[in-house]
């Protein structure tokens, strides 16, 4: 108990150090004097592209923090649209790739990479009594997941853990990526999200349909009284559908809106008269706020689950 | 008048208004979600999720303005 206490703390740390360092980062090339570091600032994605190719505004200017992709970008401008144009020829035009695309790859790929690192490197060592600190700090992650989504699901828990747990350490990791210098949520990107929706959805309606059989699905769709269904059965498909939409989009704006508040409160430091890291505040708002919307998607993935399992009393 | 005027004056104005009613909304939540809490301080951790949870469906209101928001702030430059 005492090691895990221990391994809490150096969670904290890591955290605060963490926060530390995004402010240094943002602070150090916020107030940098020269022109091109404020284009950085400011720009974003539709500012600089509309400044050399023309038009291509639909994307949106937003603030964003600077990431080591923007300037990858920035620094081989030319090059890297050549080659993106020689690819978007050969593609059909709703395949069309944009740097965005490619950035957010990147991105999400480093937070996979890291996470299936540590976890395969960390369960490695199991043992009945286990010295290993980070498989003591897995376990401890695991066992307080387990425990606390055993509200909601009950005796099920065992079976939808693996699914509820990695999405609740996977959108974590999204979220608080944003805050690491030179990084960028991959969650503040709705494609990323709807991603992760989807795969909710289908899992939940074929959980659905395992555990009550066809015919039990769509008598539960049908709703309780059965001379209703003709009402019910539409309203039921469309709540249904739109239970992904609602998933993806609350996570999507939290997270865009987290970090278009710290680039713009970060970027009045370009202002000379202002000297102070103004969005620090903010930074432990979205610290806050991405572990309430990890929790959140995790937690209603839970309660998609358990409204669809059989022995539940149809409260809707 | 142009619709970038238009659209600069509406969005703003229209992200306050739902995070107007959504903070009523989520007032009214956490109201009773703190009686509940005081007159049974046992079910504190319970309510506290699911407080949570309904707090988080009220904000994705104002979530879905501020998408709309970005959506079309791209067209105002």
């Amino acid at each position: 108990m005492k090691q895990a206490v221990r391994l809490w703390m150096l969670a904290a740390a890591l955290l605060v150090f963490t926060l530390i360092c995004a402010a240094i980062a943002s602070t150090q090339s916020h107030s940098a004097p020269t022109q091109p570091s404020i284009q950085l600032v400011a720009g974003g994605h539709g500012g600089e592209a509309a400044g050399s190719a023309g038009g291509e505004a639909e994307k949106g200017s937003h603030y964003e923090l600077p990431n080591f992709m923007l300037w990858i970008h920035i620094l081989n401008h030319d090059r890297i649209e050549n080659w993106l144009a020689g690819v978007n020829e050969g593609l059909p035009p709703l395949l069309q790739i944009t740097w965005l695309n490619i950035e957010n790859f990147v991105y999400y790929s480093i937070v996979v990479i890291i996470l299936c690192t540590v976890v395969i490197v960390g369960s490695r060592r199991r043992a009945l009594r286990p010295k290993d600190k980070l498989y003591l700090f897995l376990e401890v992650v695991a066992i307080s997941l387990y425990e606390f989504f055993h509200q909601v699901l009950g005796r099920d828990t065992r079976k939808y853990i693996a699914l509820i747990g990695t999405l609740f350490v996977y959108i974590l990791c999204l979220n608080l990526f944003g805050l690491i210098p030179l990084m960028k949520s991959p969650s503040s990107v709705w494609g990323v999200n709807v991603a992760m929706a989807l795969c909710v959805f289908f899992y939940v309606q074929f959980t659905a349909i395992v555990r009550n059989g066809v015919l039990g699905y769509f008598k539960h769709l049908c709703g309780e009284p059965l001379w209703l269904a003709p009402l019910m059965f539409p309203l039921h498909l469309i709540g249904e559908l739109i239970k992904p939409v609602s998933l993806s989009l609350r996570l999507f704006g939290n997270i865009l809106g987290e970090d278009t508040l710290l680039a713009v409160f970060a970027g009045l430091l370009t202002l000379a008269f202002i000297n102070a890291p103004l969005h620090l505040p903010f930074v432990f708002m979205a610290v806050l706020f991405s572990t309430i919307q990890a929790l959140i998607f995790s937690m209603l993935t839970a309660v998609y689950i358990s409204l669809m399992l059989p022995h539940e009393e149809h409260g809707h | 008048m142009e619709y970038q005027a238009a659209l600069g004056l509406s969005l703003p104005l229209g992200l306050g208004i739902a995070a107007m009613g959504c903070g009523v909304g989520i007032g009214l939540a956490v109201q009773g979600a703190m009686n509940a809490m005081a007159r049974q301080p046992e079910l504190f951790g319970r309510l506290q999720v699911a407080m949570i949870i309904g707090a988080a469906f009220i904000e994705a209101l104002t979530i879905y303005a501020l998408v709309i928001a970005f959506v079309l702030s791209g067209k105002i430059v």
